[in-house]
């Protein structure tokens, strides 16, 4: 696979490059959004935007990276225009992880679910994905103290809720 | 060390600090915390979605759409307001050639429970009041009162409105009393409960205007929630005095809540959706774009309507999407759902 065949808009190469990184495209929104049909359409809008977007790509960045920003940005929009028509509710999304996760994988998805949107994406981003506040801000368009308060508070969150369940158990 | 707090923590277990890694050897609360935050954030790592069975459709629906050359615009589904414009036109050549006979069916019923009129292909329809078209299961057109729309075509998923086996469902939501009025080519209309025969009648054999009886007991939980207006029920209007039905046992009215607001009534349909009912799911997405087309959450629920038809109705997938590309190129999801209609009719992607 040719990368500046892709950007040529070849469509054997963009073809080949769309499937070589759709896995951690899906797995990378799985992690801001969650699983289901609103990640299924941030994938598809990730793929068209890649398809649009690669001829302009100048390769100051691996094309990976590129790849994947553009699949955050489709992740949070996508999980902020479904905040901002339905009021994220904490307690609201109790759907349950997918029965062929691994229970480490669906323990993580079960707290992260109950994160806003917000919160999940900083969270995702920095301590699961290892992205620092900066590079999180770059790809967001928001000011780095943003992302930094919005993982604090996620991680306060997700500590006390992890927390009340040692409680629970104990 | 005193306790490290929270940022501590998760830093250290995103890259080792070795003062936390200390004083957690020595304090056991902190060793078993940073156990916790460990697993979950090893968790969120090993995150994997299912394999999508769909990544060939996805692939060539993005290549399919996107390839177009720079000084080609995109098209953007002017196709939808042919197709008004055409049914518009066809309605009416069709009136100038018809004079058809008046048949009025004066009670309607307000809850889920659709009735059935018999009209022949090429009928057409009028309603005095707003009018939910049920068009099979889950599926409708919104009318306004007056509106007036032809069945033009049994077999073509572009027409407003397809009977199902010559027979069309509908639902009004209009006030009590108000009188549904069908104009067709003249075939008689025959009005059902669901269950038989009720009432056939002709523009001569106008009934007399039916009294207000009792609300039917529901028991659809979507029909729970879409009750901003008293129910009212068929009354026998019968052509032959065998064929009314024997009347029904009166229920008690129950006093009417507060219609739920766009964000109450996502809400509950997102709640169906999880729990894979799809019948009470569209129920409430219909009501909610038809309440609030507008709202935000009125042009999400045709954006998740088209999805769930998609998935139980694929015949019916393309209209669908298209209703919802007819919001225009400004919405969020409108990439999602031009995907999502090259996907269930390929003809149509470029």
């Amino acid at each position: 696979m040719s990368l500046d065949a892709a950007r040529r808009g070849d469509r054997a190469s963009l073809d080949a490059l769309l499937r070589e990184h759709l896995p951690a495209i899906r797995r990378t929104i799985a992690r801001c959004t969650g699983a289901g049909p609103e990640a299924d359409d941030a994938v598809q809008q990730t793929l068209m935007a890649v398809v649009r977007g690669i001829s302009s790509f100048r390769g100051d960045a691996p094309i990976g990276a590129w790849i994947h920003k553009i699949a955050v940005r489709q992740a949070w929009a996508s999980a902020r225009t479904r905040a901002n028509v339905i009021p994220f509710v904490e307690e609201a999304d109790t759907r349950p992880a997918s029965g062929e996760m691994r229970a480490e994988a669906a323990h993580a998805v079960a707290h992260l679910n109950r994160l806003s949107p917000e919160r999940r994406v900083a969270f995702v981003l920095h301590d699961v994905e290892g992205f620092s506040a900066r590079e999180i801000a770059e790809t967001l368009d928001i000011p780095e103290g943003t992302v930094n308060s919005r993982l604090r508070e996620a991680r306060m969150q997700l500590r006390e809720a992890l927390g009340a369940r040692a409680r629970k158990v104990s | 060390m005193s306790h490290p707090n929270t940022d501590a923590l998760f830093d250290h277990v995103r890259s080792a600090n070795a003062d936390v890694a200390a004083h957690a050897a020595s304090c056991s609360a902190c060793k078993a915390e940073l156990a916790e935050l460990s697993a979950l954030v090893h968790g969120a790592r090993a995150i994997e979605p299912e394999p999508a069975s769909t990544y060939d459709d996805d692939v060539a629906i993005a290549l399919a759409l996107e390839e177009a050359p720079a000084e080609q615009p995109r098209a953007r589904w002017p196709y939808g307001l042919a197709v008004a414009a055409a049914a518009l036109l066809a309605v009416g050549a069709w009136f100038a050639q018809v004079q058809p006979s008046v048949l009025t069916v004066q009670a309607v019923d307000a809850t889920t429970g659709a009735l059935v009129a018999e009209v022949a292909p090429g009928s057409v329809v009028s309603f005095q009041v707003p009018v939910r078209v049920v068009l099979g299961e889950g599926i409708s057109v919104e009318l306004d009162a007056l509106s007036t729309f032809a069945v033009l075509d049994m077999n073509a998923p572009d027409v407003l409105v397809r009977l199902d086996s010559g027979t069309l469902h509908w639902t009004l939501l209009g006030p009590p009393n108000h009188s549904l009025t069908v104009t067709t080519a003249g075939s008689p209309i025959v009005v059902h409960d669901g269950t038989g025969q009720v009432s056939a009648t002709t523009a001569s054999e106008v009934p007399p205007k039916p009294t207000p009886r009792p609300a039917r007991r529901r028991a659809a939980a979507a029909s729970d929630l879409l009750v901003p207006t008293p129910d009212v029920q068929i009354e026998p209007m019968p052509l032959e005095p065998n064929v009314a039905e024997p009347p029904e046992e009166p229920v008690p009215a129950s006093p009417v809540p507060a219609a739920p607001g766009p964000e109450a009534l996502y809400k509950a349909a997102e709640l169906a959706m999880a729990d894979g009912d799809t019948a009470n799911a569209l129920v409430l997405l219909d009501e909610l774009a038809a309440r609030w087309p507008d709202h935000p959450s009125g042009h999400l629920a045709l954006f998740d309507r088209a999805r769930l038809i998609e998935r139980t109705d694929p015949t019916h997938a393309a209209a669908a999407w298209r209703r919802y590309l007819d919001l225009g190129p400004g919405e969020p999801l409108y990439d999602v759902a031009e995907a999502r209609l090259c996907r269930v009719d390929p003809p149509t992607c470029r």
